[in-house]
Protein backbone atom coordinates (compact mmCIF):
# COMPACT_ATOMS: atom_id res chain seq x y z
CA UNK A 1 0.00 0.00 0.00
CA UNK A 2 2.94 2.33 0.57
CA UNK A 3 3.82 2.58 -3.06
CA UNK A 4 0.23 3.38 -4.05
CA UNK A 5 0.30 6.29 -1.65
CA UNK A 6 3.61 7.53 -3.00
CA UNK A 7 2.96 6.97 -6.68
CA UNK A 8 -0.70 7.18 -7.48
CA UNK A 9 -0.18 8.33 -11.09
CA UNK A 10 0.42 5.49 -13.48
CA UNK A 11 1.07 5.80 -17.19
CA UNK A 12 1.43 2.86 -19.57
CA UNK A 13 4.79 2.94 -21.34
CA UNK A 14 4.83 4.19 -24.92
CA UNK A 15 7.05 1.22 -25.71
CA UNK A 16 4.23 -1.23 -25.09
CA UNK A 17 1.66 -2.42 -27.59
CA UNK A 18 -1.10 -4.78 -26.61
CA UNK A 19 -4.02 -6.72 -27.93
CA UNK A 20 -7.05 -8.30 -26.38
CA UNK A 21 -7.71 -11.95 -27.02
CA UNK A 22 -10.99 -13.31 -25.71
CA UNK A 23 -10.99 -11.16 -22.62
CA UNK A 24 -7.31 -11.52 -21.83
CA UNK A 25 -4.36 -9.49 -23.11
CA UNK A 26 -0.93 -10.00 -24.51
CA UNK A 27 1.45 -7.07 -24.08
CA UNK A 28 4.58 -6.67 -26.19
CA UNK A 29 7.45 -4.50 -25.02
CA UNK A 30 8.78 -3.07 -28.27
CA UNK A 31 12.17 -2.29 -26.76
CA UNK A 32 12.93 -5.74 -25.38
CA UNK A 33 10.71 -7.83 -27.66
CA UNK A 34 9.33 -9.60 -24.56
CA UNK A 35 5.67 -10.69 -24.37
CA UNK A 36 3.62 -10.48 -21.19
CA UNK A 37 0.17 -11.85 -20.40
CA UNK A 38 -2.68 -10.34 -18.40
CA UNK A 39 -5.72 -12.25 -17.19
CA UNK A 40 -9.20 -10.79 -17.47
CA UNK A 41 -8.92 -8.62 -14.33
CA UNK A 42 -5.44 -7.46 -15.31
CA UNK A 43 -6.79 -6.64 -18.75
CA UNK A 44 -9.56 -4.55 -17.21
CA UNK A 45 -7.01 -2.64 -15.12
CA UNK A 46 -4.74 -2.14 -18.16
CA UNK A 47 -7.70 -0.79 -20.14
CA UNK A 48 -8.63 1.59 -17.31
CA UNK A 49 -5.03 2.82 -17.11
CA UNK A 50 -5.15 3.78 -20.78
CA UNK A 51 -7.89 6.26 -20.04
CA UNK A 52 -7.00 7.37 -16.53
CA UNK A 53 -3.65 7.62 -14.79
CA UNK A 54 -5.14 8.12 -11.29
CA UNK A 55 -4.98 4.85 -9.37
CA UNK A 56 -7.66 6.01 -6.99
CA UNK A 57 -10.08 6.41 -9.89
CA UNK A 58 -9.13 2.96 -11.21
CA UNK A 59 -9.69 1.56 -7.72
CA UNK A 60 -13.13 3.14 -7.59
CA UNK A 61 -14.17 1.59 -10.91
CA UNK A 62 -12.92 -1.83 -9.86
CA UNK A 63 -14.82 -1.65 -6.55
CA UNK A 64 -17.99 -0.86 -8.49
CA UNK A 65 -17.48 -3.72 -10.92
CA UNK A 66 -16.16 -6.53 -8.72
CA UNK A 67 -17.39 -8.00 -5.46
CA UNK A 68 -14.27 -7.39 -3.43
CA UNK A 69 -13.29 -5.48 -0.32
CA UNK A 70 -11.49 -2.18 -0.79
CA UNK A 71 -8.45 -3.47 1.08
CA UNK A 72 -8.08 -6.59 -1.08
CA UNK A 73 -8.73 -4.69 -4.28
CA UNK A 74 -6.20 -1.96 -3.44
CA UNK A 75 -3.64 -4.57 -2.45
CA UNK A 76 -4.06 -6.52 -5.70
CA UNK A 77 -4.04 -3.32 -7.75
CA UNK A 78 -0.79 -2.17 -6.18
CA UNK A 79 0.71 -5.62 -6.66
CA UNK A 80 -0.12 -5.56 -10.35
CA UNK A 81 1.10 -2.00 -10.85
CA UNK A 82 4.36 -2.82 -9.07
CA UNK A 83 4.86 -5.85 -11.30
CA UNK A 84 4.09 -3.82 -14.41
CA UNK A 85 6.53 -1.15 -13.27
CA UNK A 86 9.26 -3.70 -12.57
CA UNK A 87 8.86 -4.97 -16.12
CA UNK A 88 8.97 -1.43 -17.52
CA UNK A 89 5.41 -1.65 -18.81
CA UNK A 90 4.15 1.37 -16.85
CA UNK A 91 5.74 4.45 -15.33
CA UNK A 92 4.60 5.85 -12.01
CA UNK A 93 4.96 9.28 -10.54
CA UNK A 94 3.74 11.17 -7.52
CA UNK A 95 0.56 13.16 -7.98
CA UNK B 1 10.31 -14.38 -49.51
CA UNK B 2 9.84 -13.11 -53.05
CA UNK B 3 9.01 -15.33 -56.03
CA UNK B 4 10.43 -14.90 -59.52
CA UNK B 5 7.47 -12.76 -60.59
CA UNK B 6 8.17 -10.29 -57.77
CA UNK B 7 11.83 -10.07 -58.78
CA UNK B 8 10.63 -9.54 -62.33
CA UNK B 9 8.45 -6.63 -61.22
CA UNK B 10 11.42 -5.05 -59.47
CA UNK B 11 13.58 -5.23 -62.59
CA UNK B 12 10.68 -4.00 -64.72
CA UNK B 13 10.24 -0.91 -62.55
CA UNK B 14 11.97 1.41 -65.01
CA UNK B 15 12.42 4.40 -62.72
CA UNK B 16 13.99 2.31 -59.99
CA UNK B 17 16.12 0.24 -62.34
CA UNK B 18 17.50 3.19 -64.29
CA UNK B 19 18.27 5.09 -61.11
CA UNK B 20 20.24 2.13 -59.76
CA UNK B 21 21.99 1.66 -63.09
CA UNK B 22 23.08 5.29 -63.25
CA UNK B 23 24.17 5.26 -59.62
CA UNK B 24 26.35 2.22 -60.30
CA UNK B 25 27.69 3.71 -63.53
CA UNK B 26 28.89 6.83 -61.71
CA UNK B 27 30.16 5.01 -58.61
CA UNK B 28 32.08 2.06 -60.06
CA UNK B 29 35.60 3.03 -61.07
CA UNK B 30 37.97 0.83 -63.07
CA UNK B 31 39.29 -1.81 -60.72
CA UNK B 32 36.60 -1.22 -58.08
CA UNK B 33 35.49 -4.02 -55.81
CA UNK B 34 31.72 -4.05 -55.25
CA UNK B 35 29.24 -5.82 -53.02
CA UNK B 36 25.67 -6.59 -54.10
CA UNK B 37 24.00 -6.93 -50.70
CA UNK B 38 20.87 -9.10 -50.95
CA UNK B 39 21.55 -9.69 -54.63
CA UNK B 40 18.30 -11.46 -55.59
CA UNK B 41 18.74 -12.65 -59.20
CA UNK B 42 22.02 -10.70 -59.32
CA UNK B 43 21.25 -7.87 -61.71
CA UNK B 44 23.19 -5.25 -59.73
CA UNK B 45 26.23 -7.55 -59.63
CA UNK B 46 26.02 -7.92 -63.42
CA UNK B 47 25.78 -4.15 -63.85
CA UNK B 48 28.77 -3.59 -61.55
CA UNK B 49 30.82 -5.94 -63.76
CA UNK B 50 29.60 -4.17 -66.88
CA UNK B 51 30.73 -0.80 -65.48
CA UNK B 52 34.26 -2.02 -64.80
CA UNK B 53 34.37 -3.65 -61.37
CA UNK B 54 37.41 -5.88 -60.92
CA UNK B 55 35.52 -8.12 -58.52
CA UNK B 56 31.96 -8.33 -57.26
CA UNK B 57 30.77 -10.13 -54.17
CA UNK B 58 27.09 -11.00 -54.00
CA UNK B 59 25.34 -12.05 -50.81
CA UNK B 60 21.84 -13.52 -50.68
CA UNK B 61 20.07 -15.55 -48.00
CA UNK B 62 17.20 -16.84 -50.11
CA UNK B 63 17.29 -19.69 -52.67
CA UNK B 64 17.14 -17.14 -55.53
CA UNK B 65 20.94 -17.16 -55.26
CA UNK B 66 20.98 -20.36 -57.34
CA UNK B 67 19.40 -18.43 -60.18
CA UNK B 68 21.85 -15.55 -59.69
CA UNK B 69 24.76 -17.99 -60.03
CA UNK B 70 23.24 -19.43 -63.20
CA UNK B 71 22.70 -15.98 -64.67
CA UNK B 72 26.28 -14.94 -63.86
CA UNK B 73 27.60 -18.06 -65.57
CA UNK B 74 25.33 -17.47 -68.58
CA UNK B 75 26.96 -14.08 -68.97
CA UNK B 76 30.52 -15.34 -68.63
CA UNK B 77 30.92 -13.72 -65.20
CA UNK B 78 31.14 -16.78 -62.98
CA UNK B 79 34.79 -16.00 -62.17
CA UNK B 80 34.21 -12.32 -61.53
CA UNK B 81 31.17 -12.59 -59.26
CA UNK B 82 31.66 -14.53 -56.05
CA UNK B 83 28.46 -15.56 -54.29
CA UNK B 84 27.86 -16.06 -50.59
CA UNK B 85 24.68 -17.82 -49.54
CA UNK B 86 23.33 -16.77 -46.15
CA UNK B 87 22.74 -13.73 -44.00
CA UNK B 88 25.25 -10.96 -44.71
CA UNK B 89 25.81 -10.52 -40.98
CA UNK B 90 27.26 -14.06 -40.91
CA UNK B 91 29.46 -13.61 -43.97
CA UNK B 92 33.11 -12.55 -44.03
CA UNK B 93 34.43 -11.09 -47.28
CA UNK B 94 38.03 -11.65 -48.33
CA UNK B 95 38.69 -7.94 -48.92
CA UNK B 96 37.10 -4.52 -48.35
CA UNK B 97 34.81 -3.20 -51.07
CA UNK B 98 34.62 0.24 -52.67
CA UNK B 99 30.89 0.14 -53.41
CA UNK B 100 27.98 -1.50 -51.58
CA UNK B 101 24.74 -1.57 -53.53
CA UNK B 102 21.53 -2.83 -51.96
CA UNK B 103 17.80 -2.62 -52.23
CA UNK B 104 16.48 -4.31 -49.14
CA UNK B 105 13.48 -2.04 -48.67
CA UNK B 106 10.00 -3.28 -48.35
CA UNK B 107 7.47 -0.56 -49.14
CA UNK B 108 9.22 1.31 -46.32
CA UNK B 109 12.84 1.02 -45.17
CA UNK B 110 11.72 -0.67 -41.95
CA UNK B 111 11.62 -4.11 -43.44
CA UNK B 112 12.99 -7.22 -41.77
CA UNK B 113 16.78 -7.00 -41.25
CA UNK B 114 17.29 -4.24 -43.86
CA UNK B 115 18.72 -1.54 -41.59
CA UNK B 116 20.89 -3.81 -39.37
CA UNK B 117 22.27 -5.47 -42.52
CA UNK B 118 23.29 -2.15 -44.08
CA UNK B 119 24.86 -0.90 -40.85
CA UNK B 120 26.78 -4.16 -40.44
CA UNK B 121 27.95 -4.24 -44.07
CA UNK B 122 29.09 -0.62 -43.90
CA UNK B 123 31.08 -1.26 -40.73
CA UNK B 124 32.72 -4.54 -41.79
CA UNK B 125 32.99 -4.46 -45.58
CA UNK B 126 33.19 -0.88 -46.84
CA UNK B 127 36.66 0.52 -47.52
CA UNK B 128 37.49 4.06 -46.32
CA UNK B 129 35.87 6.60 -48.65
CA UNK B 130 33.72 3.78 -50.06
CA UNK B 131 30.28 4.43 -51.52
CA UNK B 132 26.91 3.23 -50.26
CA UNK B 133 24.02 2.94 -52.73
CA UNK B 134 21.49 4.12 -51.59
CA UNK B 135 23.09 6.84 -49.53
CA UNK B 136 20.00 7.99 -47.68
CA UNK B 137 16.22 7.96 -47.70
CA UNK B 138 13.86 10.76 -46.74
CA UNK B 139 10.59 9.63 -45.22
CA UNK B 140 7.45 11.68 -45.81
CA UNK B 141 4.10 11.57 -44.07
CA UNK B 142 0.76 12.90 -45.27
CA UNK B 143 -2.92 12.73 -44.35
CA UNK B 144 -4.88 10.71 -46.87
CA UNK B 145 -8.34 11.43 -48.17
CA UNK B 146 -9.01 8.21 -50.04
CA UNK B 147 -12.22 6.36 -49.39
CA UNK B 148 -11.24 3.62 -51.83
CA UNK B 149 -7.98 2.90 -49.96
CA UNK B 150 -9.88 2.77 -46.67
CA UNK B 151 -12.67 0.61 -48.03
CA UNK B 152 -10.15 -2.12 -48.71
CA UNK B 153 -9.61 -2.36 -44.92
CA UNK B 154 -13.18 -2.00 -43.73
CA UNK B 155 -15.87 -2.62 -46.33
CA UNK B 156 -15.77 -6.44 -46.34
CA UNK B 157 -16.57 -6.35 -42.62
CA UNK B 158 -19.26 -3.69 -42.79
CA UNK B 159 -21.36 -5.39 -45.43
CA UNK B 160 -24.76 -6.58 -44.34
CA UNK B 161 -24.06 -10.24 -43.68
CA UNK B 162 -26.38 -10.19 -40.69
CA UNK B 163 -23.48 -10.65 -38.28
CA UNK B 164 -21.34 -8.39 -36.15
CA UNK B 165 -17.92 -8.47 -37.83
CA UNK B 166 -16.43 -5.67 -35.73
CA UNK B 167 -13.48 -7.82 -34.51
CA UNK B 168 -12.47 -8.41 -38.13
CA UNK B 169 -12.87 -4.72 -38.96
CA UNK B 170 -10.58 -3.93 -36.02
CA UNK B 171 -7.88 -6.12 -37.53
CA UNK B 172 -8.44 -4.49 -40.90
CA UNK B 173 -7.94 -0.97 -39.58
CA UNK B 174 -4.77 -2.04 -37.79
CA UNK B 175 -3.23 -3.37 -40.98
CA UNK B 176 -1.06 -1.04 -43.07
CA UNK B 177 -0.89 -1.79 -46.77
CA UNK B 178 0.55 -0.58 -50.05
CA UNK B 179 -1.49 1.90 -52.08
CA UNK B 180 -0.90 4.07 -55.10
CA UNK B 181 -2.43 7.48 -54.33
CA UNK B 182 -2.16 10.80 -56.12
CA UNK B 183 -1.11 14.20 -54.74
CA UNK B 184 -4.79 15.25 -54.78
CA UNK B 185 -5.51 12.51 -52.25
CA UNK B 186 -3.63 14.46 -49.56
CA UNK B 187 -5.51 16.88 -47.30
CA UNK B 188 -2.49 19.05 -46.53
CA UNK B 189 1.11 19.57 -47.50
CA UNK B 190 3.17 16.45 -46.71
CA UNK B 191 5.75 16.63 -43.94
CA UNK B 192 9.36 15.52 -44.21
CA UNK B 193 9.39 13.36 -41.09
CA UNK B 194 12.79 11.66 -41.04
CA UNK B 195 16.06 11.22 -42.90
CA UNK B 196 17.72 7.82 -42.74
CA UNK B 197 21.39 8.38 -43.49
CA UNK B 198 22.80 4.96 -44.34
CA UNK B 199 26.37 6.26 -44.05
CA UNK B 200 25.74 6.78 -40.34
CA UNK B 201 22.81 4.63 -39.30
CA UNK B 202 23.21 2.20 -36.40
CA UNK B 203 19.77 2.11 -34.76
CA UNK B 204 17.16 -0.12 -36.46
CA UNK B 205 14.21 1.56 -34.73
CA UNK B 206 12.72 4.91 -35.64
CA UNK B 207 10.09 7.31 -34.38
CA UNK B 208 8.55 9.75 -36.83
CA UNK B 209 6.46 12.70 -35.73
CA UNK B 210 4.62 15.21 -37.86
CA UNK B 211 1.94 17.84 -37.41
CA UNK B 212 -0.39 18.91 -40.18
CA UNK B 213 -2.62 21.94 -40.45
CA UNK B 214 -5.44 21.15 -42.82
CA UNK B 215 -5.52 23.34 -45.88
CA UNK B 216 -8.87 22.11 -47.16
CA UNK B 217 -11.91 20.29 -45.86
CA UNK B 218 -12.39 16.62 -46.50
CA UNK B 219 -12.61 13.24 -44.89
CA UNK B 220 -9.34 11.84 -43.62
CA UNK B 221 -8.96 8.08 -43.61
CA UNK B 222 -5.41 7.59 -42.40
CA UNK B 223 -1.74 8.40 -42.71
CA UNK B 224 0.28 7.96 -45.85
CA UNK B 225 4.04 7.26 -45.72
CA UNK B 226 6.58 7.09 -48.50
CA UNK B 227 10.26 7.62 -49.17
CA UNK B 228 12.57 9.46 -51.52
CA UNK B 229 15.66 7.35 -52.07
CA UNK B 230 18.90 9.22 -52.72
CA UNK B 231 21.07 6.57 -54.36
CA UNK B 232 23.87 9.14 -54.72
CA UNK B 233 23.93 12.90 -54.18
CA UNK B 234 22.55 13.40 -57.69
CA UNK B 235 20.54 10.27 -58.48
CA UNK B 236 17.39 9.04 -56.79
CA UNK B 237 13.75 8.14 -57.09
CA UNK B 238 10.56 8.55 -55.11
CA UNK B 239 7.58 6.35 -54.37
CA UNK B 240 5.47 9.33 -53.34
CA UNK B 241 1.88 10.02 -54.45
CA UNK B 242 1.78 10.26 -58.21
CA UNK B 243 5.10 8.44 -58.65
CA UNK B 244 3.41 5.11 -59.27
CA UNK B 245 5.99 3.94 -61.76
CA UNK B 246 8.06 2.70 -58.82
CA UNK B 247 7.27 -0.82 -57.66
CA UNK B 248 6.96 0.29 -54.06
CA UNK B 249 4.18 2.90 -54.05
CA UNK B 250 3.13 4.24 -50.63
CA UNK B 251 2.16 2.74 -47.28
CA UNK B 252 -1.30 3.55 -45.96
CA UNK B 253 -1.85 3.42 -42.20
CA UNK B 254 -5.66 3.46 -41.85
CA UNK B 255 -7.41 5.10 -38.91
CA UNK B 256 -9.92 3.40 -36.64
CA UNK B 257 -12.62 5.68 -38.05
CA UNK B 258 -12.72 8.30 -40.81
CA UNK B 259 -12.59 11.89 -39.51
CA UNK B 260 -14.19 14.93 -41.17
CA UNK B 261 -11.65 17.71 -41.21
CA UNK B 262 -12.01 21.41 -41.83
CA UNK B 263 -9.36 23.95 -42.81
CA UNK B 264 -7.38 24.86 -39.70
CA UNK B 265 -7.84 21.52 -37.97
CA UNK B 266 -4.59 20.09 -36.68
CA UNK B 267 -3.55 16.47 -37.00
CA UNK B 268 -0.58 15.14 -35.06
CA UNK B 269 0.88 11.78 -36.00
CA UNK B 270 3.49 9.69 -34.27
CA UNK B 271 4.69 6.60 -36.10
CA UNK B 272 6.98 4.16 -34.35
CA UNK B 273 8.82 1.40 -36.17
CA UNK B 274 10.40 -1.23 -33.91
CA UNK B 275 12.29 -4.31 -34.98
CA UNK B 276 10.99 -7.19 -32.88
CA UNK B 277 12.51 -10.57 -33.71
CA UNK B 278 12.88 -10.69 -37.46
CA UNK B 279 10.37 -8.04 -38.51
CA UNK B 280 8.94 -4.68 -37.60
CA UNK B 281 5.98 -3.77 -35.44
CA UNK B 282 4.40 -0.45 -36.37
CA UNK B 283 2.47 1.75 -33.97
CA UNK B 284 0.72 4.88 -35.17
CA UNK B 285 -0.85 7.36 -32.77
CA UNK B 286 -3.08 10.09 -34.08
CA UNK B 287 -4.58 13.10 -32.39
CA UNK B 288 -6.88 15.58 -34.10
CA UNK B 289 -7.73 19.01 -32.72
CA UNK B 290 -10.52 21.17 -34.07
CA UNK B 291 -9.55 24.56 -35.43
CA UNK B 292 -6.17 24.51 -33.75
CA UNK B 293 -7.67 24.47 -30.24
CA UNK B 294 -5.52 21.99 -28.31
CA UNK B 295 -8.27 21.54 -25.77
CA UNK B 296 -10.82 20.42 -28.35
CA UNK B 297 -9.89 16.84 -29.23
CA UNK B 298 -11.76 15.76 -32.31
CA UNK B 299 -10.30 12.27 -32.58
CA UNK B 300 -7.65 10.16 -30.95
CA UNK B 301 -6.42 6.78 -32.17
CA UNK B 302 -3.74 4.41 -30.93
CA UNK B 303 -3.13 1.64 -33.45
CA UNK B 304 -0.62 -1.07 -34.11
CA UNK B 305 -0.24 -3.91 -36.57
CA UNK B 306 0.51 -6.10 -33.55
CA UNK B 307 -3.30 -6.21 -33.16
CA UNK B 308 -3.64 -7.41 -36.73
CA UNK B 309 -1.47 -10.49 -36.47
CA UNK B 310 -3.47 -13.57 -37.27
CA UNK B 311 -2.24 -15.66 -34.39
CA UNK B 312 -4.12 -17.73 -31.88
CA UNK B 313 -4.36 -16.76 -28.26
CA UNK B 314 -2.58 -20.00 -27.33
CA UNK B 315 0.29 -19.29 -29.67
CA UNK B 316 0.85 -15.76 -28.35
CA UNK B 317 0.61 -16.95 -24.76
CA UNK B 318 3.37 -19.47 -25.43
CA UNK B 319 5.67 -16.55 -26.22
CA UNK B 320 5.01 -14.80 -22.91
CA UNK B 321 7.93 -14.39 -20.56
CA UNK B 322 6.17 -16.20 -17.74
CA UNK B 323 4.97 -19.16 -19.83
CA UNK B 324 6.47 -22.50 -18.81
CA UNK B 325 6.83 -24.58 -21.99
CA UNK B 326 6.46 -28.33 -22.05
CA UNK B 327 7.44 -30.34 -25.12
CA UNK B 328 4.63 -31.89 -27.14
CA UNK B 329 4.79 -35.06 -29.20
CA UNK B 330 6.16 -33.28 -32.26
CA UNK B 331 9.18 -32.17 -30.26
CA UNK B 332 10.18 -35.76 -29.56
CA UNK B 333 10.03 -36.49 -33.31
CA UNK B 334 12.27 -33.53 -34.13
CA UNK B 335 14.63 -34.38 -31.25
CA UNK B 336 14.93 -37.90 -32.63
CA UNK B 337 15.78 -36.59 -36.11
CA UNK B 338 18.27 -33.98 -34.89
CA UNK B 339 20.08 -36.58 -32.78
CA UNK B 340 20.23 -38.89 -35.80
CA UNK B 341 21.85 -36.16 -37.93
CA UNK B 342 25.29 -37.23 -36.74
CA UNK B 343 27.24 -36.88 -39.97
CA UNK B 344 26.94 -40.58 -40.82
CA UNK B 345 23.29 -41.45 -41.47
CA UNK B 346 21.62 -40.36 -44.73
CA UNK B 347 18.22 -38.68 -44.94
CA UNK B 348 16.77 -41.99 -46.13
CA UNK B 349 18.31 -43.94 -43.28
CA UNK B 350 17.08 -41.43 -40.70
CA UNK B 351 13.60 -41.53 -42.25
CA UNK B 352 13.57 -45.34 -42.03
CA UNK B 353 14.56 -45.22 -38.36
CA UNK B 354 11.95 -42.52 -37.75
CA UNK B 355 9.16 -44.65 -39.26
CA UNK B 356 10.24 -47.54 -37.10
CA UNK B 357 10.28 -45.49 -33.89
CA UNK B 358 7.05 -43.54 -34.57
CA UNK B 359 4.94 -45.88 -36.71
CA UNK B 360 1.68 -44.20 -35.68
CA UNK B 361 2.91 -40.80 -36.95
CA UNK B 362 4.60 -41.95 -40.15
CA UNK B 363 2.57 -44.58 -41.91
CA UNK B 364 4.03 -43.64 -45.28
CA UNK B 365 7.74 -43.50 -46.03
CA UNK B 366 7.20 -40.21 -47.90
CA UNK B 367 5.88 -38.58 -44.69
CA UNK B 368 9.03 -39.54 -42.77
CA UNK B 369 11.28 -38.45 -45.65
CA UNK B 370 9.54 -35.08 -45.85
CA UNK B 371 9.94 -34.45 -42.13
CA UNK B 372 13.63 -35.40 -42.12
CA UNK B 373 14.31 -33.43 -45.30
CA UNK B 374 12.87 -30.25 -43.79
CA UNK B 375 15.11 -30.50 -40.75
CA UNK B 376 18.08 -31.43 -42.91
CA UNK B 377 17.51 -28.31 -45.01
CA UNK B 378 17.26 -26.13 -41.93
CA UNK B 379 20.03 -27.55 -39.76
CA UNK B 380 22.57 -29.56 -41.76
CA UNK B 381 25.80 -28.24 -43.24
Amino acid sequence: MDKLALSPRVKPSEDVVWRNLQGESVLLDLKSGVYFGLDSVGTRIWTLLQANDDLNVVLGVLLAEYEVTEETCAHDLVDLVNTLEEKGLVHTKAA
Amino acid sequence: MYDILAYGRMISSRVRFHAYMEALRTSIKPGSVALDLGCGPGIMALLACKFGARKVYAIEASPIISLAREVAASNGLADKIEFFEGLSTKVTLPEPVNVIVSDLNGILPWHRQHLPSIADARRRFLAPRGVLIPKKEVIWLGIADSESAYAFHTRPWEADHGFNMEPARLLGTNTPCMVGLKPDDLLSAPQRALVLDFTQIEEPNSTLEAEFVMSRSGTAYGVLAWFDAALTDEIGFSNGPGCCQSIYQQTFFPWTKPVSLAPGDIVRVKLRCNLVGDDYVFRWNTQVWAQGKRTEVKAKFDQTDFRALLVSQASLQKAEEAFVPHCNGDASVDTFILKAMDGHASVGEIAAALSQSFPEKFQLRSQALDRVARLSQAYSE
